[in-house]
């Protein structure tokens, strides 16, 4: 058990190293296994030592039978299954191009080619294969064994055998070391997905239980920047609330106040005070105090576009809602509907209508909300979500606002899965939110 | 009742504090000041108020303490000021038996409007409180919850209503099967709508109906009586937590 604990703390260069030399133990043992089963090369290579053991055992086998029995025993020897043998009275008709005397106390071995050519038994010889060449042994008076290459009867399947038994091997080892390596590189994807989720979400996500050093290390230094990460928005978090907290104090002052100057200035500090409000409740949404600690809910997404459009057209605007009286969706209420008033406040602001569609698709909904105003060309779009930003080359000087509502309706929705992407409609600029239900 | 109500405004800074009252007092109203808990409660030995502006945030006992303390003396109506708008806040607020709830930075004639409405109330119908204070009701597998201001559907599905519609589906639940005249929920709800917003109760209603009637124009829950009002025609339960 003690040695197991040792080797999950081995680091990653000698699991890699074990990895290796255990693919390479496999494949051996598996070579070695799978001999029998699998069928022999359809060329023969010949060892010298086999053949000469193969040809000893078969020539022992002729000398011990009878003869009217050896032609069976012969074909039950395991070296039948590549090699023919033969008894004849005398060396076969065929060109005999040398004798080749094996051993001093051997009978006479005789070599043949089986093949004419400039020089045959060279040929023959310097191949390391028996296709070209047959060997024959004399055993007694007129007694001869004839030994060649089995001529393969059907060679095609052979052929389609080995090589199948050749691909078995090389995917056996594949998968093996596939499995191998993603045992080791699994943890990695842990760090991805925690990665990505802190990325999203905002919420880190402590990487416990990693074996190997290497990993473990990089594991403490992540979550440790999570940690820090964290520590940090919750910091920029706290004080802006307490800005804007502190700052409440001051505004309701001041609205009282407004209640004593002169009428003509009355509206102009409201609006200001009002603008700073608006502001104070950006930067608090921006920093994520209120929307990332909402939990998800069934919300019915048409009635809150319709009191949204019911809201604004009642303090004035011209906005109207076409779709169906109910649709519902799962997402943070609070969240949803800030982006919404934000995208609807910009359409009546900047395209002076807005007019907001819904419609839904399978389980895909898409609000679109279409105003009358230049819109923002293609090439600005990235950057009129960018926090602060304000596209103040197409759009009045003196709009007010803080640059955060599209960045805040963009967080909104991402958050939800959802996407925002400007479209310019025959109607008019539009900007499309397409939800995940 | 005295023709000149007498507010008692509670706040720790002194500018929020006299231009408040001179505000309420150049609104017809009559106004004391207290700086804190202690200064409250010598105040209201001295003059007998007919409803406190009270912030929560205070220096030593805030503002929930001195609510809760009270709501258990008696049925002085009490509206609640807080730096923070939180929907935590007013639900607490609530609870602890405030009348009503207005979050700093607040318009001024807004908390006026509010503080008529309460003092309305509470001096027409001395003894409901009951329907004021939060509560969760049920009709129709619909269930609204006064505290929170929530509707949820019969599917489970939080329903967003506007304010008025809020409070007109409020008021009508909380009055069940009786009929409500126009000029009464119009009194009901226009305590809590924002001042800007005075559409009639009529187009109010055609909104409210479009979200929880099925079909809404032919009204299941929500009938109308001819040349009397509305009326909730379902049965409501309502549970106080």
């Amino acid at each position: 058990m003690k040695h197991l604990r040792r080797f999950t703390r081995l680091g990653v260069a000698p699991r890699v190293a074990i990895a290796l030399v255990l693919a390479i133990l496999i494949a051996g043992v598996l070579e070695r296994g799978l001999r029998d089963l699998l069928p022999p090369a359809p060329e023969l290579v010949v060892q010298r030592s086999w053949l000469s053991d193969a040809i000893e055992e078969a020539a022992q086998t002729v000398l011990s039978t009878p003869p009217a029995e050896r032609a069976a025993a012969l074909a039950r020897l395991d070296s039948a299954r590549t090699l023919d043998y033969r008894i004849l009275p005398a060396i076969p008709d065929e060109a005999v191009m040398g004798p080749f005397r094996y051993g001093p106390q051997a009978p006479q071995v005789i070599l043949m080619a089986r093949h004419q050519g400039d020089d045959p038994l060279q040929d023959a010889l310097s191949s390391r294969t028996l296709r070209n060449l047959q060997i024959a042994v004399q055993l007694d008076k007129g007694v001869w064994l004839i030994v060649r290459e089995k001529a393969p009867a059907d060679m095609f399947s052979r052929y389609a055998l080995y090589l199948s038994g050749l691909v078995g091997r090389i995917l056996l080892i594949i998968l093996f070391s596939y499995a191998m390596a993603r045992m080791i590189l699994r943890p990695l994807s842990r760090l991805s997905a925690a990665a990505e989720k802190m990325g999203r979400d905002r919420e880190p996500t402590l990487i416990t239980g990693m074996s190997a050093p290497e990993y473990a290390a990089i594991a403490d230094t992540f979550n440790e920047m999570q940690m820090r990460l964290k520590r940090h928005v919750d910091g920029r978090t706290q004080m802006l609330a307490a800005i804007s907290h502190d700052l409440r104090t001051p505004l309701t002052r001041l609205r009282l106040l407004a209640e004593y100057v002169p009428e003509d200035q009355r509206a102009r500090m409201l609006a200001d005070i009002g603008d700073m409000e608006t502001m104070l409740s950006d930067a608090l949404a921006f920093a994520g105090a209120e929307m990332r600690r909402e939990p998800e809910q069934a919300i019915d997404l048409a009635a809150l576009l319709i009191s949204l459009a019911d809201t604004f057209s009642d303090s004035g605007e011209d906005v109207l809602y076409e779709g169906p009286d109910h649709l519902t969706l799962s997402c943070r209420p609070v969240a949803m509907k800030r982006a919404f008033a934000n995208l609807i406040a910009n359409a009546c602001q900047y395209g002076e209508v807005a007019r907001i569609r819904l419609s839904s698709a399978g389980d895909v909904a898409v609000v679109d909300i279409i105003d009358h105003g230049p819109g923002i060309p293609p090439a600005e779009a990235e950057r009129a979500f960018e926090p602060f930003e304000r596209l103040e080359a197409s759009r009045s000087r003196d709009s007010g606002g803080t640059g955060l509502g599209l960045t805040i309706a963009r967080e909104a929705v991402a958050g939800q899965g959802g996407e925002i992407a400007f479209v310019a409609l025959p109607e008019g600029f539009t900007v499309r939110v397409t939800l995940v239900r | 009742m005295s023709p000149r109500p007498h507010i008692l405004v509670v706040d720790d800074d002194l500018h929020i504090r006299t231009m408040l009252g001179r505000f309420l007092t150049d609104h017809g109203l009559s106004v004391a000041e207290a700086r804190d808990g202690r200064e409250m409660q010598a105040r209201m030995r001295a003059t007998r108020p007919d409803l406190i502006v009270l912030d929560v945030m205070l220096p030593g006992d805030d503002g929930f303490t001195l609510c809760g303390r009270l709501r258990a003396e008696g049925s002085l109506p009490v509206i609640l000021l807080t730096a923070r708008g939180g929907d935590t806040d007013r639900v607490v607020g609530l609870e602890l038996g405030a009348d009503d709830y207005v979050a700093k930075p607040f318009n001024p004639r807004e908390l006026l409007a509010r503080i008529r409405a309460v003092l309305r109330r509470t001096g027409q119908q001395g003894g409901d409180r009951a329907t004021r204070s939060p509560g969760i009701y049920r009709f129709a597998g619909w269930i609204l919850d006064t505290g929170r201001r929530t509707l949820l559907s019969p599917e489970g599905a939080l329903t967003e209503l506007t304010s008025g519609e809020f409070d007109l589906l409020a008021a009508l639940v909380q009055h069940p099967q009786s009929v409500m005249s126009r000029d009464q929920l119009l009194d009901l709800v226009h305590g809590r709508t924002s001042i800007n917003i005075d559409r009639s109760i009529d187009v109010q209603m055609s909104r409210l109906r479009r979200k929880i009637e099925a079909n809404p124009n032919a009204p299941l829950l929500i009938k109308t009586v001819r040349n009397g009002g509305y009326f909730l025609s379902v049965p409501v339960t309502e549970d106080h937590p």
